[in-house]
């Protein structure tokens, strides 16, 4: 302000404005701001209870006995596909439970959702919504996408809050506020190798990958090649592709798959390239043995010519019985869940994942109550010494807690696409018997590194 | 060969669908100086209005096509009439932004209407091809390079010969002059909005065509067709197909071979390999291959 | 063809006031940062506000406010080059990414103070802004907005290439040191602070008050003047000895710099996390978009526009996320979702502005100036 005309500005004034605004400023401070940085008063986590009540804590509400998780998850993008069964099956997860009394058979669980429009250009938006959420959230059930996991990684390190993330990266196991549960899709792809030598008379036989650019491709082609390695194999072709947005040309990439002969491709794919993929491997008559990771899969890849080729060519890496299994207790319970409070689900992938993910945050949850804590240290602690993640042998159960005490899922299922089947069992069929949950060497050995 | 006439006629198809779109954007540069970011907003919904009248209603493909030409052309007509006829005279940038903003708006309107997800035009080609050169060559890709020289023809004798296409190139050379010699101007902007929304839904079909790839990323192919129309010059139709169809051999032959030839550069490389060409060229000639040289006075 | 909305800067702020003073010609008002009273005790207001609102407002409104104030830095910054100089940028957000990765690799990975590790920022975002200019000189108005688009693209495979400076993956996590001398803003537990929020907000905040303060004294110096003048009519500009040469440059370093800056907070402090695909490529260019609609909605050609533009732009979806009461039609199961309703507006508000006020905010509010001070007279 020193380089005004003299004249005109007199010091006195500037002096007058600066008091003014200190005075001012001063007086404004004392009033403060509520104690805590919720916009809810249940959060002070200071009323000590009665005998055999829990104190209060963000998220948790003792009159009412409701403990309230966070969804952060894309509701307005076209990622939708994936996040609209997915919070479904958490949902119905905690209708069930609720119904059954909830948490501990006392403290019934509400979700809220909250856009985190993964998908769009919009990069503010899981860390804005976190931020309007965290003082009224215990923790946050569901956060979908790894850029959305990321960029609220260090404010959950800051708030003390655990999430569970919505994807299969091996790194979330590192991740002290993490939850991550099943097998990573290092795994997926090392048991695939180890399954479609061994079993599917792949001896011998040329294997190639085709992976995304990008930290998701990689972790799928770290696998195979960590798993062609001890299995003695020489990948015949690598092929990359950038995500195409638009259903780009992949014609490049699976015509030199095509050249090399390659009798199997292992996928590593968002459903979107992997339309397109099949749609130029059909044009180009290329028939190899699509072995995808998990996110490869979409129910319209069973529709239309694209179904009749996925049926012949194509099968995914996942884990988990098939939907509709009864001799699962795991299963049996989730298609009760699906009958009662979600009866328009239609089977699907993603739903029984958002399922299983509820599954795991409720038991840590019960732990937390069982240990009169819910505060989010106490849920923390919860999950530190929780020891055992179980899920009713709809997949295998973890060894769990801090992350050096976590072990990733090491089992994996070999499904195979069956269009006829899609009301049923969403067009996913087990390859064989002996493709549930199976695990090998090489999968137990793969290093979980991105 | 056979390997080699797969990459340059498939990669012709896709280069066709961008040197349809950026026919789109020529017409609309050619006679307002604008480049119209809405393009992208156009193609969407002339692809679902398509897909409405083709799946939804049942209409017959051949019939539902034109339909789609029809609502854009109409749609086209509606932006320049409640919006770009306001903006006439104001600074280049200020329309390119509010195309920009007309962009967003009908993202939002389709998305609204038709819902994100991932759907299927039911176009006849599907996944059929042909052979030519022992290479299979996609159907709907022929026929996307076959309605662009079509097109483009029609453009030049449009611009040459008729009336309004004469109108439209003397509006663009100097606005005042032009009214002064009895053209009206509404009628050429309205026109070359009609036309331009016309283009968008014949592109977005076209782009849409493979099975399951009707999606509302759909109007960023209008995005990443900037780098064909740019190489070509903003202003010229026979550049935004020359463009289109170097830019799509170009991405093929990138993904193809450059990671053989150049390993260091990696096969994502391709991704960029327009974006590459197009500064490679605008360094040497700042108008495009076939743009006009803009004369500037002060 | 390069022409942008020129901004009348000062024409109408010649008030009754400084007329009445026989003081004021048109230029000695133009040339002072803060030409009344008011103006100061305006300042003073806001100031106070700066200061008070930690104090006052819940975390998750320090937070978008923080943003807010990281994207008024770049705003700056773009207004400079587009409001100012007439240099059409799409690709702004190529610059925050600069300086994010500047912030990550010398704040986090060298461990290096943060008056250290933001200078550096400015500097090396400017360095690299310099070298867009060439094709500034080379290139006019929709043939330089591509380019800058292409830069997107260009830096989102340079980005996942170039990984002893990105990290590789994809993500990158950051964790900087943002203290000044014994003053840790991050932990300022000696006023009563109990949340890492209230400090971030203050830091980010003065330092929008230094950007701001910046601009204002460059647009108002010989090379501000030349700028406007190299905007307005560059070829008439060149032959009356403004060398186009130094000033384009000069406008993409310092539009830069502002960026680097703002890119580092935003990247650095705020997400604390760099993703590759959410900086560059398409959803680059959103946010490339974004700060145009910033700089439009609050004014092209104005300082003190560039900062409202954000609180706008980036802050009143916000706003109306934790008002649900006041649009009644909005939410999961209306008649509209709240993101696509919010992408209406953004795409509304731009094309209502570029209607019926292509000055944006600035124009009206000097208008309302000029009314008020002027009053009971007509202007």
């Amino acid at each position: 302000m020193s380089h005004s005309n003299p004249r005109t500005t007199p010091v006195r004034r500037k002096v007058l404005a600066g008091g003014l605004a200190l005075t001012l400023a001063v007086s404004l401070a004392a009033c403060g701001r509520s104690s805590d940085s919720s916009s809810n008063d249940t959060n002070n986590g200071t009323s000590s209870g009665k005998s055999g009540e829990l104190s209060a804590a963000p998220g948790f509400d003792p009159a009412t006995k409701t403990i309230t998780l966070g969804v952060l998850t894309p509701t307005s993008t076209t990622a939708k596909l994936i996040s609209d069964p997915l919070t479904a099956g958490n949902k119905a997860f905690y209708d069930q439970l609720n119904a059954e009394g909830g948490i501990d058979g006392k403290y019934k669980v509400k979700l809220e959702v909250k856009d985190n429009k993964y998908g769009s250009g919009d990069n503010t938006a899981t860390a804005t919504a976190y931020g309007q959420m965290k003082g009224n959230v215990a923790a946050f059930q569901q956060v979908l996408g790894t850029d959305p996991v990321h960029s609220i990684l260090s404010d959950l390190k800051d708030d003390d809050i655990i999430a569970g993330p919505a994807t299969l990266d091996a790194e979330w196991y590192q991740e002290p506020n993490l939850m991550p549960i099943m097998s990573p899709y290092q795994v997926e792809v090392a048991n695939g190798l180890w399954y479609y030598v061994n079993k599917m008379d792949g001896k011998g036989k040329k294997v190639c990958t085709l992976t995304s650019d990008d930290g998701y491709g990689n972790a799928g082609l770290n696998g195979v090649k960590f798993a062609a390695d001890k299995l003695g194999i020489d990948l015949t072709d690598t092929q990359k592709f950038k995500t195409a947005l638009t259903g780009g040309s992949y014609d490049a990439q699976v015509q030199s798959l095509q050249q090399s002969k390659c009798d199997a491709v292992f996928l590593t794919s968002l459903p979107s390239d992997t339309l397109g993929i099949f749609n130029a491997a059909i044009s180009k008559k290329f028939e190899p043995m699509w072995i995808g990771t998990s996110p490869t899969w979409i129910n319209l890849l069973a529709a239309g010519d694209v179904g009749k080729y996925s049926a012949a060519h194509y099968v995914v890496a996942a884990e988990g019985p098939e939907w509709g299994d009864t001799s699962i207790p795991g299963m049996v319970k989730m298609l009760d869940a699906v009958k009662k409070y979600a009866p328009k689900t239609e089977p699907n992938f993603y739903f029984a994942f958002g399922y299983l993910q509820a599954t795991a945050m409720s038991q840590i949850l019960t732990k937390a109550v069982k240990d009169g804590d819910l505060s989010r240290e106490g849920i923390m602690n919860a999950m530190n010494s929780v020891g055992k993640l179980t899920f009713d042998g709809a997949v295998e159960d973890q060894k769990y807690g801090a992350p050096d005490d976590r072990e990733p899922g090491r089992q994996t299922t070999i499904f195979k696409v069956t269009p006829d089947t899609v009301t049923t069992n969403g067009g996913l069929t087990l390859y064989a018997k002996d493709a549930m949950n199976f695990t090998s060497d090489v999968a137990k050995a793969v290093p979980l590194t991105n | 060969m056979s390997a080699l006439a797969d990459m340059v006629l498939n990669g012709a198809g896709a280069g066709a669908v961008w040197a349809l779109v950026g026919l789109g954007f020529v017409i609309i540069y050619k006679s307002t100086g604008v480049i119209n970011f809405a393009q992208g907003g156009l193609m969407l919904v002339g692809a679902y209005v398509a897909y409405n009248m083709h799946v939804t209603w049942g209409w017959p493909f051949w019939l539902s096509v034109p339909g789609a030409v029809i609502v854009g052309a109409l749609v086209g007509m509606l932006l320049e009439f409640l919006v770009l006829r306001h903006m006439i005279g104001k600074p280049p940038f200020s329309q390119l932004m509010v195309t920009l903003g007309l962009l967003f708006v009908l993202q939002e309107i389709c998305a609204n209407i038709w819902g994100l997800d991932q759907l299927d035009l039911d176009s006849p080609w599907g996944n059929d091809t042909v052979s030519i050169l022992g290479a299979p060559i996609r159907v709907d890709g022929l026929w996307t390079i076959a309605l662009a020289a079509v097109l483009v023809t029609a453009f030049f004798v449009f611009f040459r010969y008729s009336r309004i296409g004469l109108s439209m190139r003397a509006t663009a050379l100097d606005f005042e002059a032009a009214a002064a010699q009895g053209i009206n101007p509404r009628t050429v902007y309205q026109a070359s909005w009609a036309i331009a929304g016309a283009v968008a839904a014949l592109a977005a079909v076209m782009a849409a065509a493979a099975p399951n790839s009707l999606t509302p990323a759909l109007q960023l192919s209008a995005l990443i067709a900037f780098p064909a129309i740019i190489l070509g010059g903003l202003d010229s139709p026979g550049g935004a197909i020359v463009g289109g169809l170097v830019i799509g051999i170009g991405n093929n032959i990138a993904a193809r071979y450059f990671g053989d030839w150049m390993p260091w550069l990696g096969q994502s490389f391709a991704g960029v390999f327009p974006y590459v060409i197009m500064i490679a060229v605008l360094l040497v000639r700042p108008y495009g291959l076939f743009g006009t040289k803009e004369v500037r006075r002060i | 063809m390069t022409t942008l909305a020129t901004a009348p800067e000062g024409a109408s702020r010649l008030s009754s006031r400084s007329r009445a003073r026989g003081l004021g010609t048109r230029a000695a008002a133009q040339l002072r940062a803060f030409p009344s009273l008011w103006s100061r005790i305006g300042l003073a207001v806001l100031a106070l506000l700066v200061i008070a609102a930690p104090f006052q407002l819940t975390d998750d409104w320090l937070q978008v406010l923080s943003v807010c104030g990281c994207f008024a830095i770049a705003a700056i910054g773009l207004n400079l080059l587009s409001g100012y100089t007439g240099q059409v940028s799409l690709g702004h957000a190529f610059f925050l990414a600069v300086g994010g990765y500047v912030a990550a690799n010398i704040g986090d990975k060298a461990g290096l103070p943060f008056v250290v590790w933001i200078l550096a920022a400015a500097a090396i975002g400017a360095a690299i802004g310099a070298l867009i200019g060439p094709f500034a000189l080379r290139l006019q108005g929709n043939y330089l907005a591509i380019v800058t688009i292409a830069l997107l693209f260009l830096s989102e495979y340079l980005f996942n290439k170039w990984t002893n400076i990105t990290g590789g993956g994809g993500n990158l996590s950051v964790d900087v040191p943002i203290s000044i001398g014994p003053i840790d803003f991050a932990d300022l537990g000696s006023v009563g602070f109990d949340s890492r929020w209230q400090g971030v907000f203050w830091l980010i905040w003065i330092l929008v008050a230094l950007a701001a303060l910046l601009a204002r004294n460059l647009v108002r110096s010989r090379a501000g003047r030349a700028m406007q003048a190299v905007r307005d009519r560059d070829l008439a500009a060149e032959v009356i000895g403004v060398s186009m040469f130094r000033y384009k440059l000069g406008a993409f370093a310092v539009s830069s710099a502002f960026a680097a800056v703002g890119g580092a907070m935003y990247l650095g402090v705020v997400q604390r996390n760099i993703s590759v695909s959410s900086i560059s490529g398409i959803q680059g260019f959103v946010l490339s978009i974004t700060f145009v609609a910033i700089i439009i909605a609050g004014g092209m050609g104005s300082v003190w526009g560039s900062i409202v533009g954000a609180l706008i732009v980036q802050g009143l979806p916000q706003a109306l996320a934790t008002q649900p009461d006041l649009l009644p039609f909005v939410g999961d199961g209306k008649a509209i979702t709240l993101t696509s309703f919010n992408n209406l507006l953004f795409g509304v508000l731009i094309v209502v502005f570029l209607l019926f006020e292509p000055q944006g905010i600035a124009a009206l509010w000097r208008r309302l100036k000029v009314r008020v001070t002027a009053w009971p007279s007509r202007p």
